[in-house]
């Protein structure tokens, strides 16, 4: 028998803590259903969508059910769908998102990602209609998800298609005017991009994937923020070390969940389990905060000196715990800090301490970029593509992903809130400095080429 | 004679204090007993041991029990263990039930009464009060082929009945986040 504090406390992070199985995303290669026809090709792409997955989240539910832990998503991550562009026209594009989003809600899942181009090096006729399509996609449909990787670090970062999503963005906002901008809350610019990535809207299923495929990930971010308040309070004597410790021993209890969980929904899906994915992934509700575990961590305003030491040390002790609690860890597996997702971050951008730069500078050390950022709508789309190439090259020099997400929110401005609504939360829109003074750089277009590998200083 | 027949089990009670077991043993020893497996357990300073010994077959339970109880302020009960069981008694799934609330007069029996009704076991059980909450831990076994969402239904409504917060989930999630394994052993039923 397991001791029985041990039991209460597993109890206690369930029922006070808000620790969930955040996401079981399934991911589903499509590569076969390319055709010369489109109607055949959507008709593929529905079937193969349809058979594969109509039993997860009956699956998903039943799993929930014999452990008392909620699944609160689950999700579809199909290979990218430019490939199944390829050698069309630009009316396939919406022919396919609608067949999308259509088959997405009959298997009653509540987001569909890999509506994906790859495009660090150069564009193919896939890529482009893709990319040019991206903003009646996604201000037209409700489960279709977007992302497209701009930057690697063995590829560089291709500027011109930096430029192009600054646009895209902008456009996918403006289209979403009535919902503050809502659409390109659901778009993601990457560098890096992971093939197994089960979190939205980056979701996708990379090349070396196998057919199909379960990724989990796990969340706690209201369970790591209790642990370290509970251990200050307890202890008199405690230091950065130890706070270290106890976020590890907590990352690995929160990883367990999402091991045995998601081998379970794999083995009754009777498909192949991929990852983990040990990313802490905050949601709006009070208790549930990365942004409140840098205040338990001693930093008073989110965004003063220190945020991105202790951003650091969280996200490394996350991982090592992570790591020792399953050999199957991938995706993006850090803390993230999505900022209207969190209640404590989008507070701190509201009150003026967060500011762009600093949450920049955090991104360098954690998962997974600017994520849920609310700009002000009159943003030009040559600053949007500059705030992409900054975070890009964080990404692609130091070997990690980066992603952006913006939302430049039509007609808000600084002091202003955008409400998207259920886990995209609110956002507070962000001050940016300097802007119209990066359309030069941006428009020189062309290859930042990839960086040294030696001489890392 | 074969070796069952003087194969005893031996439950002893008494308040709690250091040396119980030391006395025991030694008066069972005294009378050529071999010890086979042990468990004790302490309730609110009550102290109960359980032990499965075997003795020559000339040592009767009488004086067994008077040996016991000649050594200490000591209750003793001894039983011929009788012909083993084979196998497990009940195929299922180990399951952890949790239940809290504010104490009151019959909330085990209610919730015990759901357990017998399906068929389920007991293997654990463990009780205590914290900050005027009262909280019990069951380990039990379900039988294989009984549906999970109606035991739940059924312990929710008894939970409701008895004004406590019921929980039941399987036992493996306690394992994988509270030990280097990820999934429980098997039980096994020691003879």
């Amino acid at each position: 028998m397991i001791p029985n504090e041990d039991i209460l406390q597993t109890i206690e992070m369930i029922r006070g803590e808000n620790l969930d199985v955040r996401a079981v995303t399934l991911g589903i290669n499509l590569m076969g259903c390319a055709d010369r026809d489109p109607n055949h090709m959507v008709a593929l792409v529905q079937r193969h969508i349809r058979n594969t997955a109509k039993q997860l989240v009956s699956i998903c539910n039943e799993v929930a059910d014999k452990y008392g832990i909620p699944i609160v998503n689950k999700r579809l991550a199909i290979s990218k769908a430019s490939v199944l562009l390829e050698g069309h026209d630009a009316g396939v594009c919406m022919q396919l998102a609608k067949a999308l989003d259509a088959v997405a809600a009959e298997v009653d899942v509540d987001f569909i990602g890999g509506y994906t181009a790859l495009v660090q090096k150069g564009f193919s006729h896939g890529d482009r209609l893709l990319i040019d399509s991206l903003p009646e996609v996604l201000s037209t449909t409700r489960r279709v998800c977007g992302s497209v990787n701009v930057a690697s670090t063995k590829a560089g970062i291709n500027m011109d298609a930096v430029t192009l999503m600054g646009r895209q963005i902008k456009e996918t906002a403006e289209r979403s005017r009535e919902v503050s901008g809502f659409a390109a809350a659901k778009l993601c610019v990457f560098a890096n991009i992971p093939e197994d990535n089960p979190f939205m809207a980056g979701a996708f299923l990379g090349p070396g994937e196998p057919g199909a495929v379960v990724n989990i990930g796990v969340s706690g971010p209201g369970v790591i923020k209790r642990a370290l308040e509970r251990l200050i309070a307890e202890n008199s004597e405690v230091d950065l070390e130890r706070i270290a410790e106890e976020i590890k021993r907590t990352s690995f209890r929160v990883t367990r969940v999402g091991e045995l969980m998601g081998r379970e929904v794999a083995k009754r899906l009777a498909i192949d389990f991929g990852v983990v994915d040990l990313s802490l992934a905050p949601t709006p509700r009070v208790g549930d905060s990365v942004g409140e575990i840098l205040e338990v961590m001693g930093i008073a305003r989110i965004g003063a000196p220190g945020s991105t030491a202790a951003i650091a040390l969280l996200n490394d002790a996350v991982k090592k715990g992570g790591l020792f609690a399953s050999s199957s860890v991938g995706g993006l597996s850090g803390a993230f800090i999505p900022v209207s997702e969190d209640k404590a971050l989008s507070d701190a951008v509201g009150a003026g301490s967060l500011r762009l730069e600093k949450l920049e500078a955090m991104t360098s050390v954690c998962s997974v970029g600017l994520d849920m950022v609310v700009l002000p709508g009159d943003t030009d789309a040559e600053t949007i593509a500059a705030i992409i190439a900054d975070e890009m090259a964080i990404g692609v020099i130091n070997q990690k992903t980066t992603a952006v997400r913006l939302i430049p929110a039509p007609g808000k401005q600084v002091g202003d809130c955008a409400v998207f609504g259920g886990l995209f939360g609110e956002g507070c829109v962000i001050d940016v400095h300097n802007r119209g003074f990066s359309e030069r750089f941006v428009e020189f277009g062309g290859r930042i080429p990839a960086p040294l590998q030696s001489l890392r200083n | 004679m074969s070796q069952s027949i003087n194969r005893y089990i031996i439950t002893v009670t008494a308040r709690d204090r250091v040396g119980i077991i030391a006395d025991v043993s030694e008066a069972v020893f005294d009378l050529g007993a071999n010890i086979e497996a042990l468990s004790q357990t302490v309730v609110w300073g009550w102290f109960t041991m359980t032990t499965c010994a075997t003795f020559p077959s000339a040592v009767a339970a009488d004086a067994i029990c008077a040996a016991i109880e000649g050594v200490g302020p000591y209750r003793a009960i001894v039983e011929p263990f009788g012909t083993p069981p084979e196998g497990p008694v009940i195929e299922g799934e180990p399951f952890i039930v949790t239940v809290i609330g504010v104490d009151h007069p019959g909330i085990v029996r209610r919730l015990t009464r759901e357990f017998a009704n399906h068929g389920i076991n007991i293997f654990d059980v463990w009780n205590e009060v914290q900050e005027g909450q009262f909280i019990v831990i069951f380990g039990v076994t379900v039988p294989v082929g009984i549906e999970l969402s109606t035991i739940r239904h059924d312990l929710e409504r008894a939970g409701s009945d008895a004004g406590v917060e019921v929980a039941i989930q399987h036992q493996d999630i306690f394992t994988a986040t509270n030990s280097l394994s990820i999934y429980s052993k098997p039980r096994s039923i020691s003879q």
